[in-house]
């Protein structure tokens, strides 16, 4: 015990450098102090035992820190009371020993006493109870968050979905197996690294709104001071504003199944500068704001089944891969996860597996593994259906899986592309000159400027292809100005807007005003003061 | 003081069955196997109880012994992750249903009726039935590991919806806890009957022995707790195989409700475990200090508090399940509560020592350790108690040494004192006192190389119930393993300890009263008990 709280007091003096927040002032003093004579005491021991950790990790957010020193707060208050009862208790054993000639007295109850022991141990703990209750009620203040993520859990991997940036990922466990199975030295982070950790900027305020797929699943970061379990079917939710940049790593915290221990959560935490660029990147490698025509490319290739069971196979047997539910064997396990060899999906037709894996199935382990590619998603279908005692005849290409997920059409840039692959990719049309067109005007003004000439251009041929054809327009502005004069200026805009458009020979009645959903829906920069230009109904 | 008992002082149980005895037995006297499986004898219940319990515990720590096997050092070495889930999840399982509960049971069944001067318990037969409920319940159990699919892995909580993916180990698993719930609640209608109603005349309420108070209020603890359980696994089994959707939010249920359902059980589970622990140290401590119990009334009302507050606290355990926050506050302060109570008994046993004449026998050296790591266990608890600590430690290494701490300290420590205390009541024969003393030491100190170090692992970020650790987490998992292995051979000496003192190796007769400081009319009859005892009501002074 005396180890843990000498260590605690280092730890304490050390955090109360890094934050000057602390539950309780008055404490923090005493902590101080005890921590420069616990230092001493402990110097040995720490120079020794240098990787025996005994104590919370350093918090890297206000709600962990309070957390840090109330554990500090009760542990020594407990060691302090522990100490003095079963000081009492040695002496009583030391002294009143019958081997000691000691004689029995025969007192027995004292109302007085018992009523002491009673109050002083009730009013130790209202002096707990405060700091604990201001923590809680920090903890769960999840108002005005400054960025939502919603998490999932699946059976064993985390999905982050950045729900205003329109892109989102999975997580995974990215120690190999080689490590697990010690025929490979383990790595610092052993069990503690995924693929893709959640990446969030520094000092904001983060919501996170947690759920699960399969199971109860719990998201736990000890230094950010978050551990909230993610339940199916319903959304919990969570916050933490993180005080440094770093790497900050946990695991899942609630059992949930064979993997439960190869289920870390991983945050990397990055300065609003790194934070933008990382998002941009990932804004590009998902398509954000471009149409679907222009996503990665469609593996249009027809591999050889001996192609696609080889790659297979690597998917089926890999990290996070279907094994670990169906077993090597294929035979699944009874009861929970059912087996492929044999299966009628793996031996039917191969619509119903290309769904199966591309949607999942609901109330079981099954989840989607749409995140997978085409090729790995084939690869495994032609492996499940060529392995153990199945011999289905068909099998799917990675086509069949990019088809699927669209709806049952080839899309559109794999059509062309398949159509006359010798020609380079259709021309990305720049923002500005087709529709929705957009014209984007100067902080706090209406006059149309003087690079509109493009949009309004796109606008007109596009009402002078089509004789029925009608626009909507909608105008914005930046979060600038008070509400009132933002609304007003939002409708300044789209008018003049309007007024060029019938000034170019368009009827009125082909121009529809739309009022938008929010004024100032795009922040504070050049994108927000726009008037949206879009084909009407 | 003491009726002299009827029938031969010196009989032995074998041959313990008398013509009078005929209101069962009415063809001949049962000899060998069917005379356990017939008997309404209280004495052969409590033994069967006891030497079930024992058998449950080793299979228990051979589970655990594999699971700190495992963790020895990182990596995976000797088992699949899913086979150490169905060993934590057994572990906890048959630890508690069939190692701790039995045990206490056992002694109640040995010790109230010549605690209280009745001749047998309330309801022989239905005794008999309560027993042999829990055979084909330890069957299913172990059988479990054997089918396709294994045990149940879900944890000891089969927190739905893992529970409800799991393959039919889980139904074993669910089958086993309505029989032994069964089982139990049958016992606590016995023991509630006899303690009202079969105590010598003028033995009042507020004069009987501590051991039969706490066993009352544990009793009633049971009727209330166990049908929830039983309800929980009802409803869990209907999930699985019946279509319904109690805890599937898809068709309108709550997974999360199945918590409050089972916790609901689960935290007076926790003091049906402690409380009868508690009710043994309040009788042994008195006698090795040679004083009386300091506050015999407010023992009984901490006790009774303490019961109640424990249907009051359950969401404790599920503060990082998404509660509202007044519930997160609610819970924290009743559970804060219950220290106030359990901080008078730990000071009434302190004042009952003070100035006392104290000497340091086994039994005795069982229930300081019992103190020791039981309000050591009980500190951590209040740690626990505070939402926002807990919010870090939920689910962690520290959570396993807390409970370990209370469990195996609070039931485990005050169970070897009883057999200490009591043996030369059951068999005739002192045990050997300086064996006694080596097991007590070696007990506590390996227990304390074992758990004491998962606290640190806890706060350092280990989650519970995981197979492979980082390696920072890797020396104190090594030294929690070391640990392990001294407890559980620590044991093996023990059951060789009461093969010896049966088999009479320390040579020494134990007189009616081994103990000069006992109170109890257990003490007023021959030791070993003869077979039938207080057939006349005893005189109670």
């Amino acid at each position: 015990m005396g180890q843990v709280v000498v260590r605690n007091w280092i730890e304490q003096k050390n955090m109360s450098k890094l934050s000057a927040r602390s539950v309780a002032p008055a404490f923090t003093s005493l902590a101080a102090r005890a921590g420069r004579l616990g230092a001493m005491v402990a110097l040995l021991p720490t120079v020794v035992f240098a990787d025996w950790r005994m104590n919370l990790k350093p918090a890297n957010s206000s709600v962990a820190q309070q957390m840090f020193d109330l554990h500090t707060l009760i542990t020594v208050i407990c060691v302090v009371i522990f100490v003095g009862v079963f000081g009492v208790m040695f002496y009583s054993l030391y002294a009143h020993r019958k081997s000691k000639g000691h004689k029995a007295a025969q007192f027995h109850e004292s109302a007085t006493v018992e009523a002491l022991w009673t109050i002083i141990p009730f009013f130790i703990l209202l002096a707990m109870a405060f700091p604990a209750t201001k923590a809680i009620l920090d903890m769960r203040d999840s108002s005005a968050p400054e960025m939502t993520i919603k998490v999932t859990g699946y059976q064993w991997k985390w999905g982050y979905d950045y729900i205003h940036d329109g892109f989102g990922y999975v997580s995974t466990l990215s120690t190999p197996l080689a490590q697990i199975k010690n025929s490979e030295a383990k790595g610092e982070n052993y069990l503690l690294e995924v693929d893709n950790p959640l990446v969030v900027p520094v000092g904001k305020k983060i919501r996170l709104l947690l759920t699960a797929n399969d199971v109860i699943h719990s998201w736990w970061v000890q230094a950010l001071g978050v551990k909230q379990d993610a339940v199916p079917g319903f959304i919990r939710d969570a916050w933490f504003r993180a005080d440094r940049p770093g790497i900050y790593r946990g695991n899942c915290a609630e059992l949930c199944g064979k993997e439960h221990g190869f289920m870390p959560t991983v945050v990397e935490v990055k300065t609003q500068a790194d934070y933008d660029l990382w998002l941009a990147g990932q804004k590009e490698k998902y398509g954000v704001g471009k149409s679907t025509t222009a996503v990665a490319a469609v593996d249009t290739k027809t591999y050889t089944r001996d192609e696609l069971v080889a790659h297979g196979k690597t998917v089926y047997e890999g990290l996070g891969g279907c094994q670990g539910c169906h077993q090597p064997t294929g035979k699944g396990v009874t009861g929970q996860f059912p087996a492929l060899d044999g299966s009628k999906v793996v031996n039917g037709p191969k619509e119903s597996q290309v769904a199966l894996l591309l949607n999942g199935k609901t109330g079981t382990a099954m989840a989607s593994f749409k995140h997978l590619t085409d090729k790995d998603l084939a690869g495994v279908m032609a492996f499940t259906r060529s392995s153990w005692s199945n011999k289905a005849a068909e099998f799917a290409q990675p086509v069949d899986f990019a088809k699927a997920r669209n709806g049952g059409v080839l899309p559109a840039s794999a059509a062309s592309a398949s159509a006359a692959p010798a020609e380079p990719a259709p021309v990305a049309l720049t923002a500005a000159s087709a529709m929705p067109a957009r014209i984007y005007f100067a902080t706090g003004k209406k006059d149309m400027p003087g690079d509109a000439k493009e949009s309004l251009d796109a606008a007109l041929a596009f009402l002078k292809s089509k004789a029925d054809a009608k626009i909507d327009i909608t105008g914005y502005t930046d979060k600038t100005g008070d509400q009132a004069a933002n609304l007003e200026l939002a409708k300044e805009r789209a008018k003049a807007v309007r007024a060029a458009l019938v000034a170019a020979g368009i009827a009125q009645d082909r121009i529809n005003m739309k009022p938008p959903a929010e004024i100032t829906g795009g922040g504070d920069n050049k994108e927000a003061r726009r008037v949206e230009i879009n084909a009407g109904a | 003081m003491a009726s002299v008992p009827h029938g031969a002082p010196h009989t032995t149980p074998l041959h313990g069955d008398h013509a009078h005895d005929g209101h069962d037995d009415h063809h001949h006297v049962p000899t060998g196997l069917m005379r356990y499986v017939t008997t309404t004898n209280h004495k052969d219940i409590g033994s069967m109880y006891l030497w079930f319990s024992f058998a449950m515990f080793l299979s228990g720590g051979i589970m655990a012994l594999l699971i700190r096997a495992e963790l020895f050092q990182p990596g995976l070495q000797i088992l699949e992750p899913e086979r150490f889930n169905q060993l934590t999840t057994l572990h906890g399982i048959v630890m508690i249903f069939g190692a701790i509960m039995p045990a206490f049971v056992g002694f109640a069944n040995w010790m109230l009726p010549l605690q209280l001067g009745a001749p047998d318990m309330a309801f022989a037969r239905m005794n008999n039935w309560s027993f042999w409920l829990l055979p084909p319940a330890a069957i299913l159990l172990i059988g479990s590991f054997f089918v396709p699919g294994g045990a149940a892995a879900g944890g000891w909580t089969l927190y739905p919806p893992l529970s409800i993916q799991a393959g039919m180990g889980m139904d074993m698993m669910i089958f086993a806890v309505h029989i032994m719930g069964a089982s139990s609640i049958m016992g606590s209608i016995n023991i509630i009957t006899t303690i009202l109603n079969l105590r010598t005349p003028g033995m009042t309420m507020m004069r009987m022995p501590m051991f039969a108070w706490t066993w009352l209020i544990t009793a009633f603890l049971l009727i209330a707790s166990m049908p929830v359980l039983a309800g929980a696994v009802t409803m869990l089994l209907t999930d699985r195989h019946f279509g319904t959707t109690f805890f599937n939010a898809a068709g309108g249920g709550d997974p999360v409700m199945f918590q409050h359902i089972f916790w609901f059980f689960g935290h007076p589970e926790v003091y049906i475990i402690a409380l009868p622990a508690f009710g043994v140290v309040s009788q042994i401590i008195p006698a090795f200090s040679r004083k009386p119990l300091f506050g015999y009334a407010s023992m009984v009302y901490a006790t009774a508090s303490i019961a109640i507050l424990s249907f009051i606290v359950w969401a404790h355990h599920m503060y990082t399940t998404g509660l509202p926050m007044a519930g997160q506050i609610y819970f924290m302060y009743a559970t804060m509560l219950i220290a106030v109570p359990t901080a008078c008994k730990i000071f009434n046993w302190l004042a009952t020592m003070w100035r006392g004449s104290i000497t340091l026998e086994t039994p005795m050296l069982f229930c300081l350790g019992f103190l020791f790591l039981f309000t050591l266990g009980g500190f951590t608890g209040l740690v626990l108690s505070l939402t926002p600590v807990d919010i870090q430690l939920q689910d962690t290494y520290y959570v396993v040494a807390h409970f370990h701490y209370v469990m195996v300290a609070g039931a485990l420590f005050s169970a070897f004192a009883a057999v200490y205390y009591w043996s030369p009541k059951w068999t005739g024969w002192m045990y050997e006192e300086k064996l006694g003393k080596i097991h007590f030491w070696w007990s506590l100190i390996a227990f304390n190389i074992t758990f004491f170090p998962q606290h640190f692992l806890g706060l350092a970020g280990m989650p519970r119930r995981i197979p492979d650790y980082n390696m920072q987490f890797a020396e104190w998992n090594m030294v929690s393993s070391i640990g392990a292995f001294l407890f559980g051979t620590a044991q093996i000496f023990f059951l060789v300890i009461v093969f010896r003192t049966i088999a009479g190796k320390s040579g020494i007769r134990a007189p009616a009263k081994p103990w000069d400081g006992a109170e109890g009319l257990e003490w007023t009859v021959p030791s070993p008990a003869p077979y039938h005892t207080f057939e006349t009501p005893p005189a109670f002074k």
